[in-house]
């Protein structure tokens, strides 16, 4: 297999960081990481974006609407209301 | 290794909610809640009619409840009523299988960085024309700063819409392959180049903006 020169590694960096290289795919690229400094950091620059990406909570919540808390409430009503019936019937 | 969100993340008891438990649901609701309006305001023109989708699904999924399959996750299957309701409410066909629309797009074919970036011939071609930038040096301050968040954010919301869909998915909220998967219909392979496109854009823009801002 070829050497992975830093034209393709940037195109292999998302496989690699999924774990979907082959083992000779991923042989050559680990092979190239140790003698190339500028490809090392381009696949940390990857992995700070993907930490930069992950911000919890920051499309703030919509409230969730009253109407629909009530709706879960009557739901749990008519079930009530059902099981109420089937003890009746049963006694 | 790492640890797949997903795994970590409680599922909600099923039981509980369908017997009518307040607390439960108020539970499904706030882990499932910022995912919806993320996945909303990807369909929808506006965030009101995002909004409206968002209770338009927890409103069906009430109705649903008793007749969700455990074969999917209760999230996935959330997230799918959900985009089905963005779907009408922003006009859109609707389709059976949400995601039939996300046909790749021409800029799924871009290359990862722009090739300008490396030596074009000779015994050196393929290889950075110039070094890349050690992010790691960068003071701790520029990476934790909410203005590259807000540049991140900004990225993501540039992109094409399968693009958008993926990073959104996996980065964003931490679903696992499988999820996105059972989400957008999108198998393993073709989510990793969408989702390759989409890094590597987020990435040039950050690039961009350290070069012309920290030093």
């Amino acid at each position: 297999m070829r050497e992975t020169v830093c034209a393709q590694l940037v195109e292999q960096v998302t496989d690699y960081l999924e774990g979907a290289l082959s083992p000779e795919g991923l042989r050559s690229l680990e092979e190239h990481l140790t003698s190339c400094v500028s490809c090392e950091n381009y696949i940390n620059q990857v992995r700070t974006v993907i930490r930069l990406s992950a911000r919890p909570g920051e499309a703030a919540r919509t409230e969730l609407d009253e109407t629909v808390l009530q709706m879960f409430r009557s739901r749990k009503a008519v079930q009530d209301s059902h099981d109420d019936r089937a003890v009746e019937g049963e006694g | 290794m790492m640890i797949e969100p997903s795994k970590v993340r409680d599922e909600p008891d099923l039981a509980a909610l369908r017997s009518g438990s307040e607390i439960e649901f108020y539970r499904l609701v706030s882990s499932n809640q910022s995912l919806m309006l993320r996945l909303a305001m990807i369909y929808c023109p506006s965030r009101a009619v995002a909004e409206e989708a968002v209770q338009e699904a927890w409103v069906a999924v009430i109705r649903g409840l008793d007749g969700f399959r455990e074969q999917a996750t209760l999230r996935t299957w959330i997230c799918r009523i959900l985009i089905n309701a963005a779907h009408r409410l922003s006009g859109r066909e609707s389709r059976s299988l949400p995601f039939s629309a996300l046909d790749s797009s021409p800029d799924d074919q871009l290359p990862a960085v722009d090739p300008d970036r490396f030596i074009q011939s000779g015994p050196w071609a393929g290889h950075w024309s110039s070094p890349i930038s050690d992010w790691i040096r960068l003071p701790e301050a520029a990476l934790l700063s909410g203005k590259l968040h807000d540049i991140v954010k900004a990225a993501i919301a540039d992109l094409p819409e399968s693009q958008r869909l993926v990073i959104t998915l996996r980065d964003v909220e931490g679903c696992s392959t499988s999820e996105v998967y059972e989400i957008l219909d999108i198998h393993d392979g073709h989510q990793r180049v969408l989702l390759h496109r989409a890094r590597s854009r987020v990435r040039a823009v950050v690039e961009e903006h350290l070069s012309t801002d920290v030093d």
